[in-house]
């Protein structure tokens, strides 16, 4: 595991020191070496984890995840590029450390056996996503969205900590490897359902259930391009991710339990994607989409059964790509247009063609089209709650047609109809844009020849 | 293992090799269309070879051959399934998409994608191929949606115009209503089965299929345009010629019909299925060629005599003689794509002129695309020994033997004797009387490439039924004798079609003009659907997501119960509870009792 962290560590030297006409490619070629590294994990050879120490290990459900994490740091460096051109050397230079620094809670908290240092680093990672959106936010409700961001997740998560300290005194142990042998069924009394609700509302905001998800859109909308990408492929998944883990602990409870939440997201998929309809924003459309794709999640992880764990687990990988990338290709427009707004942009086929096959591959892989991981997702998740219940079909129906609309409305009203007049003297699109999102699109493109190797534990 | 599978995966392979070598190259290639072209009339004379080795020896292969993944049980391989149906439709589609192409090379020179568009016609075909040749569900499922992003793709294919691009949508839409049934059966089977192989499923016994039967009949429903999703298929007409030849005739909308026929080892059981699609197909039959009457656009005609004859497949499926159907599908492939060919050469010539009123004489003018456009009319109505007619003919002799109820016979014969009703008037309008165009226009149909890919066709329309019916081994024991009234209904109702339709179009030349009659609004109204379904219901749901999703909950309820409310509340008791009021005279005024205070016991201390 070390050899992940300290190379990690050593990027922020590494970008105090380097030449100021080098910090970029520097940190971009040193951070995509550490994600080549991190590839060796997504190989789990047997049904165990690998343990790397009494602290850390990975096994093949966080592996996906902290490959994802380390992929996705040379590309936020890639793309934030052009926003920071104008700002002075040392800001620059804090920028990057501050990615930096997020990428090491987050490969640390991907990996921790710990509950108690799970935990720990989940909050912290709120620090460097903080200063990231506030600092260097585009306009002043980035500080009310730094707010909204901070309460949620905070608020959520305090339960959590009393939980855990309660069940460290109950088991003597928080270590994910132990606790699923010792773990005891919880008594069918009150206090097992708040202990229920303090462990799962934590990630229930972060991932974000539908009623807790206003902090989304506007940590979105007013984050830098690195926040909002960063946001949407990796800190959402912290949720899911931990969801995953504490359900052993929360075994019989969550059977009953769920019924409220599965509603809430069942309903709340089919609002969100219904707002994404009427988005003009095109940041806030694709952070509704996230938020209506993670319902989904919540839904697989909620049901509690090997099919939906492995489209969870899919969906959560491949969505992680998509919002991503489609955050870059939002961006790619905002520093032409210097507009949010999607129908200033429209008809920038005609201009900028291959930037416009970048966006009809981000729409198709964000509609799910098959044979795309996405797809693999969804229709496992799909699957599993056809067997629930068979009445779920109609909803998630309906959310299928209504992500298909707003997936293809957004590519329509930016990339076709007619050309305006005030985007004719825009920029070409760069190499570094262009390779960006192509290094987006390879790994979605590859993994649906091998999707095994991010479907989590096979059981 | 002989020449059958190595030749099947030589023309899948084939049919790759264009755009995997469009990605190598960077530059544009000015001969890429005409070498996609000849890729796929090659991969057409290769796939001819398994057909006439499944014909004369009846070998069905199942090729598998990359192992994908497996999942618990279910394990997913890339999985071929050369049968009866594959087998034939291959060579056919092909056929028609190789003639197809040689006459886009035509149709768009003038556009500068050219090679963009041949790449995305060709993809089209590959998912097609992918669709009819797949062996599980998940592959099927894998050309089922690519067929349906490629017609988005190419029905907006002028993304400058907003009507191609809500045509685009509309076609995503209405297929992805049907997509969520192909889900629905996806999640039943491997509920129930634990399979997605074909054979698998149709191996178990089953007690009560309605449930997935019911999710394809609505997959089908979407993609082949059935009533309740068909007005996609008319608007689709926003794309290009050859994008609709394509679509209309061997691709895409044949592949709802293609997919029940796939699974007619089950749909033959279940009699409630089987009803549902009988009425289903009846009412779409019906439906669209009442809306064909009244269309001045050339392409809206055939694209609702497409959708009416797309019923009548369903029809064919719903009185359980899926083989028929296909018959069906692989004769109307020819004369669809031939009609739809001639209506782009008689458009090119009138300067983009699609207005049948707008045409007229143009026998003179356009000699080889009126006799075209005849015998494809004819064709159509299933005039004797023409190609339609080995399919026609035999569905309706069909649906008069069988067992059937009553209305739905009766709905099909109507609209089969309507089909010789719009047929005449196109053949009426187009090509008799007096030219109505203008005279400035240059008309010329002598190019090689439009003559040479009419002609093939033409030779389909006429032969190809003839040679397809009688090569194919029956599958369903004929019905040996039938009274002669029966005999002679499919071509008593059609001659009495023509009559009534040459007999009206003569007489309404000289008729007044009169207020319009009810029926004629409901017809050309398209049956009031796109007035009511496409302006009702996305109001509703958009104002629905407006006001109840986005304002309402979102930034109302949500936004006021718990941040907002949270934060009032803060303020509230903070306010209530500290000391501090904001007096500041009052402050002030204190210090003023420690200065007097201090004043006193300072001054009076001694």
């Amino acid at each position: 595991m070390l050899k992940i962290i300290f190379p990690t560590m050593m990027l922020v030297p590494l970008t105090w020191a380097s030449k100021p006409n080098m910090i970029w490619i520097n940190t971009t070629a040193y951070s995509l070496l550490i994600s080549l590294i991190s590839l060796t994990y997504l190989n789990q050879l047997s049904d165990n984890s690998l343990n790397f120490s009494l602290l850390f290990f990975t096994d093949s459900l966080s592996a996906p995840l902290l490959t994802l994490t380390t992929w996705l740091l040379p590309l936020m460096l890639m793309a934030s590029q052009f926003h920071l051109s104008k700002e002075t050397l040392t800001r620059k230079k804090l920028y990057i450390t501050m990615l930096v620094l997020l990428q090491l809670f987050l490969i640390m908290t991907f990996s921790a056996m710990e509950l108690i240092l799970f935990y720990i680093l989940f909050e912290a990672t709120l620090v460097p996503t903080l200063v990231i959106i506030t600092r260097w936010g585009n306009q002043t409700e980035r500080l009310n969205a730094g707010l909204y961001f901070l309460f949620y997740t905070l608020v959520g998560s305090l339960p959590l900590l009393i939980a855990l300290l309660h069940t460290q005194n109950n088991l003597g142990s928080l270590n994910f490897l132990l606790m699923q042998y010792w773990i005891q069924p919880l008594p069918n009394s009150w206090s097992s359902m708040f202990l229920w609700l303090a462990c799962m509302m934590a990630f229930m905001v972060k991932m974000p259930l539908y009623g807790l998800h206003l902090w989304l859109p506007k940590a979105h909308v007013e984050a830098p391009i690195a926040g909002s990408m960063v946001l949407a492929a990796v800190l959402l998944k912290l949720g899911g991710y931990g969801m995953m883990r504490i359900t052993t602990l929360l075994s019989p409870l969550t059977s009953f339990m769920a019924y409220p939440f599965m509603m809430l997201s069942l309903w709340g998929m089919i609002m969100t994607s219904s707002i994404c309809l009427r988005q003009t924003d095109l940041k806030s459309l694709i952070a509704y989409s996230s938020v209506s794709h993670m319902a989904l999640v919540i839904v697989a992880v909620l049901i509690q059964t090997p099919w939906s764990y492995m489209g969870a687990t899919a969906l959560m990988i491949a969505h992680g790509l998509t919002s991503s990338l489609l955050f870059c290709l939002a961006n790619s427009n905002y520093e032409r247009t210097h507009s949010r707004t999607m129908i200033l942009a429209r008809g920038l086929q005609t201009l900028l063609p291959l930037m416009a096959a970048w966006w009809l591959l981000a729409s198709l892989t964000n509609l799910s089209l098959p044979p795309t991981i996405n797809l693999i997702g969804e229709l496992f998740v799909v699957v599993a709650t056809f067997s629930w219940s068979n009445i779920t079909i109609t909803l998630m129906g309906t959310n299928i047609i209504i992500t298909a609309l707003y997936s293809l409305y957004m590519l329509i009203t930016t990339q076709r109809g007619k050309c305006t007049n005030h985007v004719k003297s825009i920029k070409p699109s760069f190499t570094r844009e262009n390779a960006l999102m192509a290094l987006h699109l390879l790994p979605l493109l590859l993994l649906s020849l091998n999707p095994k190797m991010i479907l989590g534990p096979i059981y | 293992m002989n020449l059958f599978t190595s030749s099947i995966i030589t023309t899948l392979l084939m049919l790759t090799m264009p755009i995997i070598l469009t990605s190598a190259s960077t530059h544009k290639n000015k001969s890429y269309p005409q070498y996609v072209k000849t890729t796929v009339s090659y991969a057409f004379m290769i796939s001819t070879i398994p057909m006439v080795m499944f014909l004369y020896s009846g070998q069905e292969v199942i090729i598998s051959n990359w192992h994908w993944m497996t999942i618990q049980t279910l394990k997913l391989t890339l999985s071929f399934k050369l049968d009866y149906f594959s087998m034939i439709f291959m060579p056919v589609a092909l056929f028609v998409t190789w003639s197809i192409m040689e006459f886009s090379i035509w149709y768009m020179h003038t556009d500068l994608n050219i090679s963009h568009f041949f790449k995305y016609l060709l993809m089209f075909l590959i998912t097609m191929m992918i669709l009819v040749t797949a062996n599980n569900l998940l592959q099927l499922f894998i050309g089922w949606e690519g067929v349906g992003i490629m017609s988005f793709l190419l029905i907006g294919w002028w993304y400058g115009r907003a009507d191609a691009n809500t045509a685009a949508l509309q076609a995503v839409l209405y297929n992805r209503i049907g997509d969520v049934g192909f889900i629905m059966a996806m999640a039943w089977f491997l509920l129930n089965t634990n399979a997605w192989d074909f054979q698998q499923i149709f191996a178990i016994e089953h007690e009560n299929l309605n449930i997935p039967l019911a999710g394809l009949l609505l997959a089908a429903t979407g993609k082949s345009a059935q009533f309740g999703l068909h007005p996609w298929l008319p608007s689709a007409m926003e794309g290009p010629t050859p994008v609709s030849a394509l679509l209309h005739s061997s691709t895409m909308v044949v592949a709802g019909v293609f997919l029940l026929i796939r699974f007619y080892p089950l749909m033959e059981h279940n009699k409630t299925i089987q009803t549902a699609t009988l009425c289903l197909g009846a009412m779409t039959t019906l439906f669209t060629a009442a809306c064909a009457l009244t269309q001045n656009d050339i392409k809206k005609i055939i694209a609702f005599s497409t959708s009416s004859q797309l019923g009548l497949m369903i029809v064919t499926i719903g009185i359980n003689q899926p083989h028929l159907a296909f018959l069906h599908i692989c004769t109307h492939a020819f004369f669809k794509a031939m009609l739809f060919m001639c209506s782009g050469s008689i458009i090119h010539s009138l300067n983009d002129e699609q207005d049948i009123r707008k045409m007229g004489g143009l026998f003179k003018a356009l000699p080889l695309t009126t006799t075209a456009l005849i015998i494809g009319v004819l064709a159509l109505t299933g005039m004797p020994f023409l190609t339609g007619f080995y399919s026609k003919d035999l569905i309706i002799e069909t649906a008069n033997t069988s067992y059937t109820n009553a209305w739905a016979l009766l709905t099909t014969l109507v609209a089969t004797s309507m089909t010789a009703a719009y047929s005449t008037r196109i053949v009426f309008f187009v090509l008799l009387g007096q030219p109505r165009f203008n005279p400035v226009i240059i008309i010329n149909e002598n190019n090689p490439l439009l003559i040479n890919s009419i002609k093939r066709l033409l030779l389909g329309s006429i032969f190809a039924g003839y040679l397809i019916f009688h090569n194919i081994t029956p599958t369903t024991i004929p019905q040996t004798t039938m009274p002669y009234y029966l005999k002679m209904m499919a071509l008593a109702v059609t001659m009495l079609g023509f009559i009534l339709a040459l007999e009206l179009n003569s007489t309404t030349q000289t008729l007044k003009l009169d207020y319009p009659q009810n029926p004629f609004k409901f017809s050309i109204q398209l049956g009031y659907f796109p007035i009511i379904i496409h302006r009702l219901l996305p109001m509703m749901s958009l104002s629905m997501s407006q006001k109840m999703a986005s304002m309402l909950l979102d930034t109302t309820w949500l936004e006021n119960v718990l941040p907002k409310s949270i934060s009032y509340f803060q303020m509230k008791s903070s306010i209530t509870v500290s000391n501090q009021k904001g007096l500041i005279k009052l402050y002030f005024l204190s210090f003023m009792i420690t200065l007097v205070l201090s004043f006193f016991v300072l001054n009076f201390h001694e």
